[in-house]
């Protein structure tokens, strides 16, 4: 059982992502803004988090930054999605952060997100 | 030369000339006359002289009989008087004959009866016969003339102291002298030394000074001729030649009027003729002068005046002859229409040139024309301001004394560029009085021909387009708009749909179902992509996100998405299976749009029970893609330009946006690809794309601290 944690503030799509993996398997947990993910990811410490880039109240970028403070959260690979638009140099500051595995549009289709997570996720021990 | 002088050359040369050449001619005609009178007159005044010296021969002779008187030594006694009356009886010469003797009384006496004198002719001869007897020589004196008769007086002296007086006749000499006249008024005659006429000579008006013929015959010898010498109150020409043995001279002369008077006269005549036509001449000359040459050279001055002033200030006066006048008149009237053309002309310019001003200087954007080397032609004042030039001047150069250093850049570059025509843009800070605003320009540059300086001038044009740049972002935003609020409800449809498909037990009618859910809501997606992505690719800013892509396994997932399209339409959709599988780099979302549109067109247009052919091949340097149809085919004219943006053919115009294509060729030009198509008409298309083996393989994320498995990017 892979426990994932999603941190997104839209609904649709954290339920839809929620509900193909669970039907997949995972154990997924929900958080719908930024602090709440991070205080989530404390305490369940999930193989695997979604996060979202804008939230209301932190960014995707400061959520990626205080994971990496905390030891237990450190090595947590993150997967990037985003909603908006996004150019090169985006994905590229998110990509120097190095928990960040992964940085894709919320448009891609559920079987190739479940090929990204499939991968980083089973590289776990 | 003035036009008078001129005229008055040519006239003097056709009419005084000829007759400057016949007083020329009269002249020398007349000289030559001269020369032969003279000749001629000296000729008759030396054979006269001739007749007089043989006469006076003759008379010495006639005294040869008195040796017998005076001969004392043959010692006979002669009887004088018959030996006189004798000589005198054989010579009829002698008059009258008178012996003196010594004391000077009448010897005795002879006297022709001849001779009609009261008076005996010795009588005459007193002072004579002394002078004779005293010098002993013989001693003429000068002739006397009794009724018409004329005698010449000799003093023979003899030895013995004796004196005979001799007078001879003289008629016979004078008369074959007197009728040797030359012409009608010729007239011969003797003159003696005093230049006195010798008596009884028969010579009509022989009145004369002797004073004026001493002097002549004094200054000018033995033979000369005469001229000008009055005579009877006439000029006379002729000759004298002086007698040898007597202090006689023989004169020829002849009125100068019968000699040349004629000659005189038409040389007269002639000079007058030649003054009345110099006069005559003069006169025409004035006239033309006057008439012609006067309004002419007015017309002249007139004209000039006119180029020069542009403006008629006062017409040519009308005179002259008429045709003048009326040329005078057609002139003016000719420059009074030029007058008016020009100023309707200049009225015309002046109009043209406010129009023109207000338009420009109405329209929002800068204009500026400028010559070949970057001098101002012409400028609006918004194009001064926007440039930061004071004021337009002759000394202004573009893009030299721009001010504006966006701007500066902005037509440095655009005066250098040699196309014809240019735009650039640029963002230039803008300060009005309150603040300074970031605005867009857009510079258009145009270049034209300046026909007056035959050389290539420009048109700038400075347009604001913040408010297009406005616009263009508030589109983007609404296309933000639709990527983020349209697309993320529309994933989670699919998301749904993909996860209920795999819930569902399997029946041929949910699966149906499904399906064609699963094929409209990828449809919908797939164009929201496209219309974001041609704009992206528009703009230039589309970043490939660059991945490993099977070229297979893309083919068979485009082909397996269409199934439920192609089935129902009765197509078939044939995949050639590569030998070995073939991957690249690429970005995978973007190529299959292009297959995914090229497939979904011949899904459009190929009819029922037609095939549609999808391959991938790989050769050393690119890797191709093909889509071939068995529809309708692509006429060879629309081959290249259905791959411009909403060019589409026209019995299609209700088919799609005309984004398809367009965006196929951006996206596989990004990939450093080719696209194009190879269609028969009616048989079907096949299109074609390739895609560079080269593109950069993205670096790879930096080596995190702990590093973590890297995904396949």
């Amino acid at each position: 059982m892979k426990l994932m944690l999603i941190i997104d503030d839209n609904v649709e799509f954290r339920t839809m992502v929620s509900d193909y993996f669970t039907d997949l398997e995972y154990t997924v947990e929900i958080a719908g803004n930024g602090r709440e993910g991070l205080s989530k990811a404390r305490a369940i410490r999930p193989d695997i988090i979604l996060l979202d880039v804008m939230m209301p109240d932190i960014g995707g970028i400061e959520v990626l930054r205080a994971l990496q403070t905390e030891d237990e959260t450190r090595i947590i690979p993150v997967l990037v999605i985003t909603g908006s638009f996004f150019d090169k140099n985006m994905s590229e500051l998110f990509k120097q952060e190095t928990n960040c595995r992964e940085f894709m549009s919320k448009t891609v289709e559920l079987s190739y997100l479940e090929k990204k997570v499939e991968a980083v996720a089973l590289k776990r021990p | 030369m003035k036009l008078t002088t001129r005229f008055l050359l040519i006239l003097l040369g056709i009419a005084v000339l000829p007759l400057l050449l016949s007083v020329s001619w009269n002249i020398y005609q007349y000289n030559s006359s001269v020369a032969t009178y003279f000749e001629l007159h000296k000729s008759m005044a030396r054979l006269s002289a001739v007749n007089v010296d043989e006469w006076f021969l003759h008379v010495n002779r006639n005294l040869a009989f008195l040796y017998e008187v005076e001969n004392p030594l043959q010692a006979r006694k002669v009887d004088e008087s018959k030996v006189v009356h004798q000589a005198v009886r054989i010579n009829s010469d002698i008059m009258s004959l008178s012996m003196l003797g010594k004391d000077g009384k009448e010897e005795f006496y002879l006297q022709s009866e001849k001779v009609r004198s009261d008076r005996p002719l010795a009588s005459f001869a007193v002072d004579l016969s002394s002078r004779a007897r005293d010098s002993g020589l013989v001693t003429s004196g000068n002739p006397v003339c009794f009724s018409s008769h004329a005698y010449f007086p000799l003093a023979y002296p003899l030895v013995d102291g004796r004196v005979v007086v001799f007078h001879f006749s003289m008629n016979s000499l004078l008369e074959k002298i007197n009728s040797q006249h030359a012409g009608r008024s010729g007239k011969v005659f003797l003159a003696d030394g005093q230049g006195r006429p010798l008596p009884c000579q028969n010579v009509e008006g022989l009145s004369y000074t002797p004073e004026d013929l001493k002097k002549i015959f004094r200054a000018n010898g033995r033979n000369s001729t005469l001229s000008a010498f009055r005579l009877a109150g006439e000029d006379h020409s002729g000759a004298y030649s002086a007698v040898d043995k007597l202090d006689w001279a023989a004169v020829s002369l002849q009125s100068e009027d019968e000699l040349y008077g004629k000659q005189r006269k038409s040389i007269l005549v002639f000079s007058l003729l030649t003054v009345a036509i110099l006069a005559v001449t003069l006169f025409v000359v004035f006239l033309i002068s006057n008439r012609i040459i006067r309004p002419i050279n007015n017309m002249m001055s007139g004209v000039k005046q006119f180029l020069k002033e542009k403006s008629l200030k006062s017409v040519i006066p009308q005179e002259g002859w008429p045709e003048i006048k009326s040329l005078v008149g057609v002139l003016n009237r000719l420059m009074l229409e030029l007058q008016a053309y020009r100023a309707f002309q200049l009225n015309q310019i002046v109009e043209e040139k406010g129009k023109a001003q207000a338009l420009i200087e109405t329209i929002p954007d800068g204009v500026l024309l400028l010559d070949d080397r970057g001098g101002l032609i012409y400028s609006n004042r918004i194009s001064l301001r926007l440039l930061g030039i004071p004021k337009m001047s002759a000394e202004v150069m573009i893009p030299r004394s721009v001010k504006n250093e966006a701007f500066l850049t902005a037509l440095t570059e655009t005066m250098a560029s040699k196309e014809k025509y240019f735009t650039t843009e640029l963002e230039a800070p803008l300060s009005s009085e309150t603040s300074t605003t970031q605005k867009s320009f857009r510079i258009i540059s145009s270049q034209f021909q300046l026909t007056t300086l035959k050389k290539p001038g420009r048109v700038l044009i400075f347009r604001d387009i913040s408010a297009e740049k406005e616009i263009e972002k508030a589109k983007e935003e609404f296309f933000h708009m639709i990527t983020h609020d349209m697309r993320a409800p529309l994933s989670t449809l699919q998301g749904y749909t993909e996860m209920l498909m795999k819930k569902i037990p399997p029946s041929p009618t949910t699966d149906k179902y499904l399906k064609s859910m699963l094929y409209s809501s990828r449809r919908l997606r797939g164009m929201i992509d496209d219309i974001l992505n041609t704009t992206k690719l528009e703009r230039g800013t589309m970043t490939m996100q660059l991945d490993t892509v099977d070229g297979g396994a893309l083919v068979t997932r485009v082909r397996e998405n269409h199934e439920p399209v192609a089935g129902p339409k009765n197509i078939k959709l044939v995949e050639l299976v590569p030998p070995a599988k073939i991957n690249f780099t690429g970005d995978p979302i973007l190529l299959e749009r292009v297959i995914t549109n090229l497939i979904g067109n011949s899904l459009k247009f190929t009819p029922s029970g037609g095939t549609i052919t999808l391959s991938c091949s790989e050769t050393a340097e690119e890797i191709c893609f093909v889509v071939e149809d068995t529809g309708p085919g692509i006429p060879e004219d629309k081959r290249l330009s259905i791959f411009e943006k909403y060019s589409q053919l026209e019995e299609h115009k209700s088919m799609g946006f005309g984004l398809g294509l367009a965006m196929c060729r951006m996206t596989v030009d990004l990939h450093k690809g080719r696209i194009w198509v190879d269609s028969v008409v009616g048989k079907g298309s096949k299109f074609t794309f390739t895609v560079s083996k080269r593109l950069a393989v993205p670096p790879p994320p930096p080596p995190a601290p702990p590093p973590p498995p890297a995904p396949a990017s």
